[in-house]
C-alpha cells in the first residue's frame, strides 16, 4: 500500500477536525441525556419533528375536546340532577295514582289536591329555571342568557322562551270541524240565508176535520210551500168564521203568508267563540243584504282564509297584516289572527325544541362545502326544557305540557266546591269538567312518563358523555405515548451514548497530548 | 587530479560546507514558518557542479572529477492539480456552509421545535399562540355570551399577532443582516482580486530578475483559496512573453462556467490586471441578439478589406528606397549619411586591401620561377600591391551598395507599413459595414427596441455623468431596478488603472461584464439567493418565462430555490390568510344587518338634502342605497362618511348572483330540478382584489381597505334591523392598530383591528337572525353559537394557499400550501428544516472532502518536524563532513608544502 507522507499540520488539522467532531457528539449527547429529547429543532431530524408536530396538533385538539367533553358533562350532569328532582316531586306530591284515589274516595279533598298540583306545576318550572351551568340556563335551548320559562301575570299561561307552550289550540276557522253545528245541515253542509215564509204565529198544530182552523192552517201551509217553492199560491180560504191566528192586514182582513230572509236556524245572537261569532256575523251580513237590495254582502266567510288580501305571509304562515287589519270584521280578524299568531307559535315551538347546539367532542367534526356541519360529526348538547315537560296541544285540545296539564287539573280542583266537592253547580258543567278531569290524569300519567323518559334520556347521554370522556383521555394517553415515543430519548440508549461519546471525546484529548509533544526533535541531542 | 588545481579542492569543500549550511537553513525556515497559514515546504535544489570543457590541454587520460556543489534554485513542493480540486471543493463547501448559515439564522425564529414557554413548553412560539387561539375560541363556545372568554379570545389573538410581528422583525433583522454580509463579502472579494493583481505584478517583476518569489506565491494561493470560497474559480498558469528571450509565468482568473460575451470565460484576474466586482443600482436590459463575435468578425472583414485596399508592392519599397537613399534634397539621403571614407567603411577598405593585396601577392608569387629576377619580384609585387587595392576599393563599393539598399528597403518598408496601419485604421474606423454592426447589436436594450453600447447618460465630452459618485444611466436604455442583487465584473485594470488592452472586445478595451443571475456559485452567489430567491412565489418574469427578451435577472429553476424573501412571503401567506378566513367569518354584509333607504347625491356622492328619490333625476345625480344613520331617530338620514360623502350598499358589498339555499343551506331547485339562482349582497373579500383586472386592482384594494372602516362605523351609527340587534362582529383583524382595514396584511403588520380593540366588534357567535314573535317582539338565541364552532372547523380546514394572494404576478398556478393554518406553519418549518438537514449534510461532506483534499495539499506542501529533524541531521552531518574535508585537503597541502622534501 502506498504510504501517504504526514506531516505535523495535516496531524494537526485532523486532529482539530475530529476533536470538534468529537466536542460537538458529547454535547450533542450530553444535551440529548438533559433534555431527554432525541432532537431539539425541525432540521435535526425533519421528519420525526412533522410526525412530533402532527400529535401535538392531536394532543391539543384531545385535550379539547376532553374540556368539551367535561363540560357537556356537567351541564349534563345539571340538567340530569334537576330533571331527578322534579321525577322525585312528581312521585311524592302529585303521583297520579294517588290523585285518582283521593278523586274518588274523599271529594272534600278535591281543592286541597288543585292546590298542591298547581303549586307543583310551578315549581316544576322553578326547578327548570333554576338549572344553570355559571349563567348559562340548562334549558334554555340557545338562548342560554335567559330563563327558558316564564308565566303570564296570571300565571295561567306558561311561556316558553316568549312562546306560548299550548300553541296549538286555537282553532282553525277552515277546519269543517270548527263550523258550528247550527251553521250545517244533517250531511255537514254549510247552511245558507234562505227565503222562508213564517206561519202565523199562535197556528195551532192541528184542528178538527173539516173546522175553519182546520181550512186555514191547511191554506197556510199550502201557501208557505207555493210561496218556498215559487209555485202558484192557493186561494184564501173563505170560512165563516176567521180564526184569531189568522194574520190580518191593517183593516182587519186576513192576509196570505209573506217571504223573509233567515238565518239558520239554532244561531245564537252572540257568542263567545270568535268562530262562531264570525259565523254569526256573516249570517247576518248575508241576511241583511238579503233583506235590502241595495245593500251587498261584505262580510267575508269565517272558513275563507283571507289570503293576499292580508298581504305576503311570513315563513309560519302568517300573512303580513295580521293584527293591524280594520276593525271591520272583529270576530273574523280576531279568530283568523288568533289562529295564525297560536299556529306560528305551534311552529315555532316545534322549531325551538329542534334547537341544537353543536359541540365538538372529537367526534370528527367537519364542514360540508357549504359550511354546514356534517350530520353525525358533533355532539348536540342542547336541552331545550319544551322537550323535557312536552308542548303543544294533542287531538283533543288539551296541553300536552306536563306543568300545564297539572296546572288545568289545579284549576279544575281547586274550583270545585270545598265542600261537596262537586266539579260545578251546573250539573251539565260539573260532568263536562269532570270528564276533563278525568281525561287530563291519563294524560298526566304519559306526560310523567315522557318527562321521565326525558330523564334517562339525559341520563344515557351523559353516561356516553362519561363514556367518551374515558376514550378521550385513553387517546390523549396514547397520544402522549407517541409523542414521548417520537421526542424523547431512551434514558438508557442515551446515557449510553453519552457515555460512549464522552469515553471518546477523553480517549482525543489524550491522543492530542501525545500528537503535540512528539517528534524526532524531541530526540535529537 | 590534475584537471583541478591544486587549491581547486578547496572550493569542493567550501561549496559543500555552503550548500550545507544553505539547506540547513532553507529547514530552519520551514521550521520557523510550520504554522504559517499558507506556507509551502520549500527545499534547495543541489546540482554537482562539474566542467565538461577541460581546455585544450587537456590529458586525455584524465578522468573529470566535479568540482563540488551547486545551490541552484529555492523551490516549492506543491501539487497544482490538488489545488484545483481543493478549491472546488472549497467552493462547494463555502457554497453550503453560508447557505446553512443562513437557514439557520432563520431557523431561530422560525424552527419552533422544543421551543415554548413553560406553559406551552414544546408547542413553540406561534404554533403556541394557534393552539391557545382554538383552545380560547373553544372555551367561548362552550361559554358563548360571557364577556370574559370573548376578551380571553381577543388576548390570545393578540398574542398571535404580536408573535406574527416579531417573527417578521426577526426575518427582516436576518435579511438586513445578510444585506450587509454580502457587501461585506463583496468588499473582501475585491480586497482579494486586488491583492491577488497587485502579487501578479510583483511576481512578475521578481522574475524578471530571475527570483520565484516563493513566499509571494504563497500568499497568492492563499488568496486564491480564499477567492474560491467566495465563488467558482478557474485558475490557470500560461507563459508570457516579455521580450525575445524572456517569458514570464502569468496567472488568469475566470469565473469556472461563465461565458462573456465574447464566448469565453469571464475574466477576473488576467496578469497584471484585476477586474473588481460591484453591484449596479440597475439591472440593465441586455440586447439578446448582442453578440461580439459578430462584430468583431465585421471587424476582421473591415481589417481584410482595407489591407487589401492599401497592398504594399516591392515596387513601392524599391522607389521609396530609392529616395530614402537619395534624400529630400538628393544628398541629404542614407547615402550622404554614409560616406565611405570615414569609419567604418575606411577601416574596412584597409582590411580589404590588406587581405586583397596579399591574395594578388600570393598569386604573383605562384608566377616566379627560378629565373625569375629579384627586380622583376619586385615589380610584379608591385603591380600585385595596386591590383589588389583596387580589387579591395571594388569590393567595397559592392558591400557598400548592397548594405545601403538594404538598409534603405528595410527603412522604406517600415514606412509604408506604418503609413498602410495608419490608412487600415482610418478604413476601419470609417467601415459602414462595421459601424452598422456595432448599431445593430449593441450589447444593450433602448426602450425603443433599438441597441446601444452606451449605459450611462453622457456629457457633451463623452464622459460619463456621475451624480453622488455614481454613474447615471441613460434613461432611454431599458433598466430595471436591481432587485436581485445582480452584479457585474468591471473592466480589468492594472495597478494605475489602466484598461487592460483586450483583443477579444469589441472597443479592444476590457469592457463591464454583467452577470446572470445563475453564472455565479459560491459564498457570493449563496448570499445572493437567501436574499432574492422566493421559490413558489416567484413571477414569470423571474423564471424568464414568456420573457422577451431574457431578462439577466431571469432564472428558470427560481420556483425551486428559496431564501429568505420565501420564508417572509410563506410567513406573510399564512397571516394573510388567517386574518381573511377570521375577518370573513366574523362579517354579515351590512345590507342584512343595517336598514336601509334610498337617497339622492350628486356627482361627488354627497347628499342632496330634500332630493326625493322616487322622483325624476337630473343628469348629475344619482339615485343610491344608503344606510341610516341612528343618531336622529325621528329624522332618519343618510349615514355619511369622514368626506361628508353617503356610505352606499356598494361601498361595503358587492351583488352577486347565487344559488339560492334554505335554512338548511341546501341548494333550492325548480320544478326542472334546476338550482334557483338569486342575487344577493355580500362582503368584499381578498379574493376580490387579487382577481380583479390589473387595471382595477387598485381601485378595488382601496374598496376593501374602506370597507372594513365603513362597517366599524356602521357598528357605531348604523341602525340595525331588530333581527340583527346581537350583530357585534366585523373586522377582527387589520393592518394597523389603529384601523380597521383588512387590506394588505402581512406577518409584520397584523393586528387586532381597531374595533375588536375597543370592544365595537367582538367575536361573531352566530350568523342566523333572530326571529320576531308575532307581537313584533324578538325571540333571542343568545347562546347560539354556530359561527364560534365554524370559526373552530376553519382551524382545522384544509385551506389552499395561492401564491398569487401574496404575489399578484406569481407564476405558481398550482396552492402553494394546503392544509389547516397549523399545518402549514409546519409546513414552512419542514421546507426550513428539511432544506438546513440537507444543506448541513453537504456541508458535513464538503467540510471532509476539503479537509481531505487540505491534508492531501499538505501531504505535499507541508512542513513535518520530523522530516525537518531527519533534514537538519542530514545537513548537519553533510556540513561537519565538508569541514572535515577541508582539514583533511589542508593537512594534505601541509605535506605537500611543508613535509615534502626538495
Amino acid at each position: 500500500m502506498a504510504t501517504m507522507r504526514i506531516t505535523t499540520g495535516m496531524a494537526m488539522n485532523t486532529y482539530r477536525h475530529n476533536m470538534q467532531n468529537s466536542t460537538y457528539n458529547v454535547n450533542n449527547s450530553r444535551n440529548k441525556v438533559l433534555t431527554g429529547r432525541r432532537f431539539d429543532s425541525f432540521a435535526a431530524d425533519p421528519t420525526s419533528a412533522a410526525q412530533a408536530w402532527k400529535i401535538r396538533r392531536a394532543m391539543v385538539d384531545n385535550s379539547n375536546y376532553q374540556s368539551n367533553n367535561s363540560n357537556t358533562y356537567s351541564r349534563f350532569n345539571i340538567g340530569w340532577a334537576t330533571m331527578g328532582m322534579i321525577k322525585t316531586d312528581l312521585e311524592t306530591e302529585a303521583d297520579a295514582a294517588d290523585i285518582r284515589a283521593r278523586q274518588d274516595a274523599t271529594a272534600g279533598a278535591r281543592v286541597d289536591l288543585g292546590k298542591v298540583l298547581n303549586d307543583t306545576a310551578e315549581s316544576v318550572i322553578q326547578a327548570m329555571n333554576s338549572a344553570k351551568f355559571g349563567d348559562h340556563f340548562v334549558f334554555s335551548g340557545d338562548d342560554e342568557m335567559n330563563a327558558p320559562f316564564s308565566w303570564s301575570d296570571d300565571m295561567k299561561t306558561l311561556y316558553y322562551r316568549g312562546v306560548n307552550v299550548n300553541a296549538g289550540m286555537v282553532k282553525n276557522p277552515a277546519d269543517p270541524k270548527n263550523i258550528p253545528e247550527w251553521a250545517k245541515d244533517a250531511d255537514g253542509n254549510l247552511l245558507e240565508v234562505r227565503e222562508e215564509a213564517d206561519l202565523p204565529e199562535g197556528m195551532p198544530e192541528t184542528a178538527a176535520a173539516g173546522s175553519d182552523d182546520e181550512q186555514w192552517i191547511k191554506y197556510y201551509k199550502d201557501d208557505k210551500e207555493a210561496l218556498e217553492n215559487g209555485t202558484t199560491r192557493p186561494p184564501m180560504p173563505t170560512t165563516a168564521t176567521i180564526p184569531d191566528w189568522v194574520k190580518k192586514d191593517d183593516t182587519g182582513n186576513p192576509v196570505g203568508l209573506t217571504l223573509e230572509n233567515k238565518v239558520p236556524e239554532g244561531m245564537p245572537e252572540s257568542s263567545t267563540d270568535e268562530i262562531e261569532q264570525a259565523w254569526i256575523d256573516y249570517f247576518n251580513d248575508q241576511k241583511k243584504a238579503a233583506d235590502d237590495n241595495t245593500y251587498t254582502a261584505v262580510y267575508p266567510k269565517p272558513s275563507d282564509p283571507p289570503g293576499a288580501a292580508w298581504g305576503e305571509a311570513n315563513k309560519y304562515g302568517v300573512p303580513e297584516l295580521t293584527g293591524t287589519v280594520d276593525e271591520t270584521h272583529i270576530a273574523y280578524n280576531r279568530a283568523w289572527a288568533a289562529y295564525y299568531k297560536d299556529n306560528a307559535d305551534a311552529q315555532r315551538l316545534e322549531e325551538l325544541s329542534a334547537e341544537y347546539e353543536n359541540i365538538d367532542l372529537g367526534m370528527g367534526l367537519q364542514e360540508d362545502e357549504n359550511g354546514k356541519l356534517v350530520n353525525g360529526t358533533a355532539f348536540n348538547r342542547s336541552l331545550p326544557g319544551i322537550n323535557m315537560l312536552g308542548f303543544g296541544v294533542d287531538e283533543d285540545g288539551d296541553p300536552v305540557n306536563l306543568a300545564m296539564i297539572m296546572k288545568r287539573l289545579g284549576e279544575i280542583y281547586s274550583n270545585c266546591d270545598p265542600t261537596t266537592g262537586a266539579f260545578s253547580k251546573n250539573e251539565e258543567e260539573a260532568e263536562k269538567l269532570k270528564t276533563e278531569a278525568d281525561r287530563l290524569l291519563n294524560k298526566y300519567q304519559a306526560a310523567t312518563d315522557r318527562t321521565n323518559a326525558s330523564y334517562t334520556d339525559v341520563e344515557t347521554k351523559a353516561h356516553y358523555l362519561q363514556q367518551n370522556q374515558a376514550r378521550l383521555k385513553l387517546q390523549g394517553d396514547y397520544l402522549q405515548e407517541e409523542r414521548e415515543n417520537i421526542e424523547n430519548v431512551d434514558l438508557a440508549d442515551a446515557m449510553t451514548e453519552f457515555s460512549w461519546d464522552y469515553y471518546c471525546y477523553s480517549a482525543a484529548l489524550k491522543v492530542g497530548t501525545q500528537l503535540l509533544s512528539e517528534s524526532l526533535i524531541d530526540y535529537m541531542r | 587530479m590534475a584537471v583541478i588545481g591544486t587549491f581547486s579542492s578547496f572550493t569542493t569543500a567550501r561549496l559543500g560546507i555552503y550548500a550545507s549550511q544553505a539547506s540547513l537553513n532553507i529547514t530552519g525556515n520551514n521550521i520557523a514558518n510550520i504554522n504559517t497559514t499558507g506556507y509551502t515546504r520549500q527545499r534547495l535544489d543541489l546540482v554537482s557542479l562539474y566542467s565538461k570543457n577541460t581546455g585544450k590541454y587537456a590529458n586525455v587520460f584524465n578522468t573529470n572529477i566535479g568540482y563540488g556543489v551547486l545551490t541552484e534554485s529555492r523551490t516549492q513542493l506543491r501539487d497544482p492539480f490538488l489545488d484545483i480540486r481543493y478549491r472546488n471543493e472549497n467552493t462547494n463547501l463555502a457554497a453550503n456552509a453560508e447557505k446553512y448559515n443562513g437557514l439557520y439564522q432563520l431557523s431561530h425564529t422560525l424552527d419552533e421545535v422544543n421551543k415554548g414557554t413553560e406553559k406551552d413548553e414544546g408547542y413553540g412560539v406561534i404554533q403556541a399562540c394557534l393552539k391557545n387561539f382554538v383552545t380560547a375560541l373553544e372555551e367561548l363556545h362552550k361559554n358563548v355570551g360571557s364577556q370574559e372568554f370573548d376578551r380571553q379570545v381577543r388576548g390570545e389573538a393578540e398574542s398571535l399577532s404580536t408573535f406574527f410581528n416579531e417573527a417578521a422583525k426577526a426575518l427582516q433583522s436576518v435579511y438586513d443582516g445578510k444585506k450587509e454580509e454580502f457587501t461585506q463579502t463583496i468588499k473582501e472579494t475585491n480586497l482579494l482580486l486586488t491583492d491577488i493583481r497587485d502579487l501578479n505584478e510583483q511576481i512578475r517583476t521578481a522574475a524578471l530578475y530571475g527570483d520565484n518569489a516563493l513566499e509571494l506565491r504563497d500568499q497568492r494561493n492563499l488568496d486564491l483559496d480564499k477567492l474560491s470560497e467566495m465563488m467558482h474559480i478557474n485558475v490557470e498558469y500560461s507563459m508570457e512573453r516579455v521580450d525575445q528571450f524572456t517569458e514570464v509565468e502569468k496567472l488568469t482568473v475566470t469565473i469556472a462556467g461563465s461565458k462573456g460575451p465574447d464566448g469565453k470565460p469571464i475574466k477576473l484576474i488576467d496578469g497584471i490586471y484585476g477586474a473588481q466586482i460591484s453591484l449596479q443600482e440597475r439591472e440593465p436590459q441586455l440586447n439578446p441578439n448582442a453578440d461580439a463575435s459578430k462584430i468583431l468578425a465585421a471587424k476582421d472583414q473591415a481589417q481584410a478589406k482595407a489591407e487589401a485596399a492599401n497592398p504594399i508592392t516591392d515596387q513601392m519599397i524599391q522607389n521609396r528606397a530609392t529616395s530614402l537613399r537619395k534624400g529630400p534634397n538628393g544628398n541629404d539621403g542614407i547615402d550622404a549619411a554614409n560616406p565611405k571614407t570615414e569609419s567604418p567603411w575606411k577601416e574596412r577598405l584597409e582590411a580589404l586591401e590588406e587581405k586583397k593585396i596579399e591574395e594578388a601577392k600570393k598569386e604573383a608569387e605562384k608566377s616566379f620561377t627560378d629565373t625569375t629576377t629579384d627586380a622583376e619580384k619586385e615589380a610584379a609585387l608591385k603591380k600585385a600591391e595596386e591590383e589588389g587595392k583596387k580589387a579591395a576599393q571594388q569590393a567595397l563599393d559592392g558591400e557598400w551598395e548592397t548594405e545601403m539598399q538594404a538598409k534603405a528597403e528595410r527603412l522604406a518598408n517600415k514606412e509604408l507599413k506604418a503609413e498602410q496601419q495608419e490608412a487600415i485604421n482610418k478604413a476601419v474606423a470609417n467601415d459602414p459595414d462595421l459601424a452598422k454592426a456595432v448599431e445593430d447589436f449593441g450589447k444593450y436594450l433602448k426602450k425603443d427596441g433599438t441597441a446601444t453600447n452606451d449605459l450611462y447618460k453622457k456629457n457633451a465630452d463623452g464622459s460619463i455623468v456621475y451624480e453622488d459618485g455614481k454613474p447615471v444611466y441613460d434613461e432611454d436604455v431599458l433598466t430595471y431596478p436591481n432587485e436581485k442583487f445582480l452584479l457585474q465584473v468591471d473592466p480589468l485594470k492594472d495597478r494605475r488603472e489602466r484598461l487592460m488592452i483586450d483583443s477579444n472586445t469589441v472597443s479592444k478595451k476590457s469592457e463591464v461584464v454583467e452577470l446572470n443571475d445563475t453564472v455565479l456559485y459560491g459564498k457570493i452567489q449563496s448570499q445572493r439567493e437567501l436574499l432574492t430567491e422566493e421559490g413558489e412565489y416567484a413571477s414569470e418574469t423571474d423564471l424568464n418565462k414568456n420573457t422577451d427578451p431574457p431578462r439577466l435577472s431571469g432564472d428558470p429553476d427560481a420556483s425551486s430555490k428559496r431564501g429568505i424573501p420565501f420564508y417572509q412571503k410563506a410567513l406573510n401567506s399564512l397571516a394573510r390568510q388567517f386574518a381573511e378566513e377570521f375577518n370573513q367569518a366574523n362579517q354579515l354584509p351590512a345590507t342584512t344587518v343595517y336598514q336601509q333607504m334610498d337617497v339622492v347625491v350628486d356627482a361627488d356622492g354627497k347628499l342632496i338634502p330634500g332630493a326625493d328619490p322616487t322622483m325624476p333625476l337630473q343628469p348629475d345625480q344619482k339615485k343610491v342605497t344608503a344606510f341610516i344613520d341612528k343618531s336622529d331617530p325621528d329624522n332618519p338620514a343618510p349615514l355619511l362618511d369622514a368626506d361628508d360623502k353617503v356610505i352606499t350598499v356598494d361601498d361595503v358589498t358587492k351583488e352577486v348572483e347565487q344559488e339560492k339555499r334554505d335554512e338548511n343551506g341546501n341548494v333550492v331547485m325548480d320544478e326542472k330540478g334546476n338550482p334557483v339562482m338569486e342575487t344577493v349582497r355580500v362582503p368584499y373579500t381578498l379574493q376580490d382584489v387579487m382577481n380583479a383586472p390589473e387595471a382595477d386592482r387598485e381601485e378595488m384594494a382601496e374598496k376593501y381597505a374602506q370597507a372594513g372602516e365603513l362597517q366599524n362605523l356602521l357598528a357605531q351609527k348604523g341602525v340595525k334591523d331588530p333581527l340583527y340587534e346581537f350583530y357585534d362582529g366585523g373586522v377582527l383583524f387589520s393592518n394597523n392598530g389603529n384601523t380597521n382595514d383588512p387590506s394588505n396584511i402581512t406577518a409584520a403588520n397584523i393586528t387586532i383591528s381597531h374595533g375588536w380593540a375597543t370592544e365595537t366588534v367582538h367575536i361573531l357567535n352566530d350568523k342566523r337572525p333572530d326571529s320576531y314573535r308575532e307581537d313584533g317582539s324578538v325571540i333571542h338565541h343568545t347562546s347560539r353559537n354556530e359561527n364560534i364552532q365554524h370559526m373552530i372547523t376553519l382551524f382545522d380546514k384544509q385551506l389552499e394557499y395561492d401564491a398569487r394572494d401574496m404575489q399578484a404576478d406569481s407564476a405558481a398556478t398550482l396552492p402553494i400550501f394546503k392544509g389547516s393554518f397549523r399545518e402549514v406553519y409546519t409546513t414552512i418549518e419542514g421546507i426550513l428544516g428539511t432544506e438546513q438537514n440537507i444543506t448541513g449534510g453537504k456541508m458535513d461532506n464538503y467540510q471532509l472532502m476539503t479537509l481531505n483534499l487540505e491534508n492531501d495539499r499538505q501531504s505535499v506542501s507541508g512542513v513535518d518536524l520530523n522530516d525537518e529533524a531527519t533534514n537538519m541531521m542530514q545537513f548537519s552531518k553533510s556540513y561537519a563532513a565538508a569541514c572535515r574535508l577541508l582539514t583533511t585537503i589542508d593537512s594534505m597541502l601541509d605535506k605537500l608544502i611543508n613535509g615534502t622534501a626538495i
